[in-house]
């Protein structure tokens, strides 16, 4: 008994002790790959003469009942700065007004298009174009979700890059021409994606972000520091090894025949962002085909957090089950021969520190809890595991916050950092282990095969709120 | 064993690395509101002098140009010179000179980081400073992409006729250079520049460098070239070489060469067979076309359809006929689309 008892102790230490020092050594290759960016931002600041050789870009954006807010989305695509680009909006079987006000605003008409299916999608009932803006094109459809929607689009896509966004992403002036270096740089590149912040107290213009702001809603203040500790430079620091297992659907640009290749995304998974990049590896690696799946560590997307318990909620159980199918779909490159850094580093690194840390932190928990009531651990060995859990994880969550300020500085206030290091320790103390009970309901999900569902995202939309007064 | 030492190690570990962490965000924060603050005096006073440099030349008078200040003044310096050309630009290379930007831009170059090495670079070029010829051409060849395209597009600024002479072979040889960025240093260097030595190393290039040549040809619009690119294309059997070449030709000439390719068995090349025939395809084409429309591959119906309608576009008539009577589903769907494509707004 006392064996099993050290065993286990020992054991949940020592995880505590690598997951740990894994963020941290992700952090620090991040640092090394966003110092050099950084460095060559003082030619990009210029402005660009185009050559006409930049590749153009179709943006795919999947639209379901957006019908307040598409015509602004789409007004701020269409004034990206980009040589060439086509704005694709996927109209995905919408039940309230979003198609009519599209015809409306953009003068849609009917085209009687030849659309080539290469990847499977639901329906498509019709083809139409903007007579006010060339470069603008509605795909109407059956419902049938995000990535069905997105696969419909990418059948209608004319260039060969494609870019798939959410209907409500917020990007900046010079997003494409950002996230696009990565294929002009090397050919090699397949997919690259870009840091998406949080959107929440910022202020946004026109379909712009004019002036970032920490959010005052407390929940999405935590999620601005989780953002920073574990999607920005955790995903970051994967890069350089070409290890990225995920690119955000918020905002990601795909070369389109090596997707159409690996079958489109996936619609019977909720982590379809997730499951296509794993699935592009996997076909590639298998290939033997020299290839890059990077990210471009600038913020180029601004997307909405949830501010309810509920929202976020739905959202972590969905983001935890739609990792474990995605891991699970991609099996084949944990420790495959062919692997590399991404089968034999950064694949166990998301089975064991993002898929089963819901498992074991809140195992931890329970074991010392118990333990402790019983006799059978220490306090002090009690004590050094919320010290690893908690006290080092509060330690990742400054690191990113030190990597923000060194880096990108996006909080202008003062206020703003007291404010953020405060969060730091309320996430650390409730939320993160409440953040655990909904990845392990998320992980209870997917062992027992229950129906995913999306959920609906509840957007206050309180950026949108325009400083100058109502434009509709 | 874990003691309450061990413990008590582990908590100061980490509570002193937090806070040491902490304390950095702070002191960063307060180095970032100092430098921004004096980075807008620097602004406040150089930029209504750089501004009028570019309307009516410089003030008799200039300020004093601290070391600490020289960043911030390169930043909107470069920013001017980029946006502004002729007598505008003597007016702020004029400021420049005055305060003693070309050997602060040497110095950097020679000992700053990277990001002073390429403000550096660039303001050199946006000097035309010939002294700086021989160490911008060492750092074209570095192995750092920014670097040395930033340096070739500094020669091209200085010299352009002295700079396709250095550049030219590496041109040829950095395939990690991209192409966008390549392009618009042999825009910035003219077609009459460049047309011939780009069009001798396309013909002298082996089939993996050659489709890159010959699109830069195309963008640069080397007219001059095109006898360089029919010579490739009839020696040539390799796809990505054929295919580039065929995106080049616009002339009647070619018609013979466009032709032969709208046989060929490799798909691509009949897509670019296809497109070649929209731009200088006659009625004599037009079965030739209808053949095309019919054929296995999307993009080759596609593009064929395009081309009959720029063809046809006297005869509507028979359009609609084809629209309507040709035996291929597949082919009268690509017509539909072409001609709906072909409507204007």
């Amino acid at each position: 008994m006392d064996l099993v008892v050290d065993t286990v102790q020992w054991s949940l230490l020592l995880y505590f002790v690598v997951l740990n020092a894994g963020y941290l050594a992700l952090n620090v290759l991040a640092f090394r790959e966003l110092s050099r960016c950084l460095q060559t931002r003082a030619l990009e600041t210029l402005p660009q003469v185009y050559s006409g050789l930049e590749i153009p870009i179709t943006l795919i954006v999947p639209a379901y009942n957006e019908q307040s807010t598409i015509v602004t989305s789409i007004q701020s695509l269409l004034q990206l700065n980009y040589p060439k680009f086509e704005v694709l909006v996927v109209n995905d079987g919408s039940r309230d007004g979003t198609l009519d006000v599209m015809r409306r605003e953009f003068g849609l008409e009917l085209v009687p298009e030849a659309f080539r299916v290469r990847v499977d999608s639901r329906p498509v009932g019709g083809v139409y174009r903007s007579s006010t803006h060339p470069n603008l094109r509605v795909i109407d459809k059956e419902n049938g979700g995000k990535a069905d929607a997105l696969n419909a689009g990418i059948n209608g896509a004319r260039f060969p890059l494609f870019c798939s966004l959410d209907a409500d992403s917020v990007l900046q002036r010079d997003s494409l021409h950002r996230v696009v270096l990565p294929f002009l740089e090397d050919s090699r590149t397949v997919a690259a994606g870009g840091i998406v912040r949080l959107l929440n107290g910022c202020d946004v213009s026109d379909g712009f972000l004019v002036r970032a702001g920490l959010p005052r809603n407390p929940l999405a203040i935590i999620q601005v520091v989780e953002y920073l500790r574990a999607f920005l430079f955790g995903r970051l620091g994967w890069s350089p090894l070409n290890a990225v297992l995920c690119i955000s659907g918020a905002f990601g640009l795909f070369h389109k025949e090596t997707v159409i290749a690996a079958g489109g995304f996936r619609t019977d998974t909720v982590g379809e962002d997730m499951e296509l990049v794993m699935r592009l590896h996997r076909m590639l690696r298998h290939q033997g085909r020299p290839y890059r799946i990077v990210f471009v560590p600038d913020p180029v997307c601004w997307t909405e957090a949830p501010e309810s318990l509920r929202v976020l909620r739905s959202q972590r159980v969905r983001w935890q089950r739609g990792l474990a199918e995605s891991l699970s779909l991609n099996r084949q490159l944990l420790f495959s021969r062919k692997g590399g850094a991404l089968g034999w580093l950064a694949f166990p690194f998301a089975v064991l520190f993002e898929f089963a840390s819901p498992i074991v932190e809140l195992g931890g928990y329970v074991f010392f809890a118990v333990g402790l009531a019983f006799g059978v651990v220490s306090i002090e060995s009690t004590l050094a595991f919320l010290v690893l859990a908690i006290g080092i994880g509060t330690l990742l969550s400054i690191t990113g916050l030190l990597l923000e300020e060194m880096a990108f500085h996006v909080y202008p206030r003062v206020t703003d950092i007291l404010i953020l290091f405060l969060a730091v320790l309320v996430e650390s103390f409730g939320y993160r282990q409440l953040n655990g009970v909904w990845r392990l309901i998320g992980l209870w999900q997917w062992v027992t095969g229950q129906k995913a569902v999306w959920g609906e995202m509840t957007r206050t939309a309180s950026w949108q709120r325009d400083p100058v007064g109502l434009r509709h | 064993m874990i003691t309450s030492r061990t413990v008590t190690v582990l908590l100061a570990a980490v509570g002193s690395a937090a806070l040491v962490m902490a304390s950095a965000v702070l002191l960063l924060r307060a180095l970032l509101i100092l430098r921004t603050r004096r980075q807008a005096r620097c602004l406040a006073v150089w930029e209504p002098i750089l501004l009028e440099a570019t309307e009516s030349g410089p003030p008799a008078v200039l300020p004093r140009l601290a070391g600490v200040d020289v960043m911030t003044f390169l930043g909107i310096w470069n920013h001017l010179q980029e946006s502004v050309v002729g007598t505008a630009s003597e007016g702020l290379n004029e400021v420049a000179r005055r305060v003693g930007i070309p050997a602060s831009a040497a110095r950097r170059l020679r000992y700053g980081n990277l990001r002073e090495q390429l403000t550096a670079i660039v303001t050199l070029g946006q000097l035309r400073e010939r002294a700086a010829w021989a160490v911008l051409c060492t750092c074209s060849r570095v192995a750092d992409v920014a670097l040395s395209l930033a340096a070739a597009r500094a020669l091209v600024h200085i010299d352009p006729a002295a700079a396709v002479k250095h550049l030219m072979p590496l041109v040829l040889a950095r395939a990690d250079w991209p192409a966008a960025r390549v392009a618009t240093l042999l825009l910035a260097l003219g077609p009459d520049l460049v047309s011939e030595p780009l069009a001798a190393a396309a013909l002298a290039a082996p089939p993996d460098h050659a489709p890159r040549l010959i699109r830069y040809l195309d963008v640069i619009h080397a007219e001059t070239a095109i006898p360089a690119v029919r010579r490739i294309i009839q020696l040539t059997d390799d796809l990505e070489v054929t295919t580039a070449c065929l995106r080049v030709l616009e002339d009647p000439e070619d018609l013979g060469i466009v032709r032969a390719c709208c046989e060929d068995e490799r798909w691509p090349v009949r897509v670019q067979a296809a497109a070649a025939l929209g731009r200088i395809g006659l009625p004599e084409d037009v079965p030739r076309l209808r053949r095309l429309l019919s054929d296995a591959e999307w993009w080759v119906r596609h593009r064929a359809a395009q081309a009959l309608c720029v063809v046809l576009a006297e005869e509507p008539e028979t359009l609609d006929l084809l629209e309507t009577t040709h035996y291929n589903e597949y082919a009268r769907d690509a017509l539909t689309h072409a001609r709906s494509e072909m409507r204007p707004h």
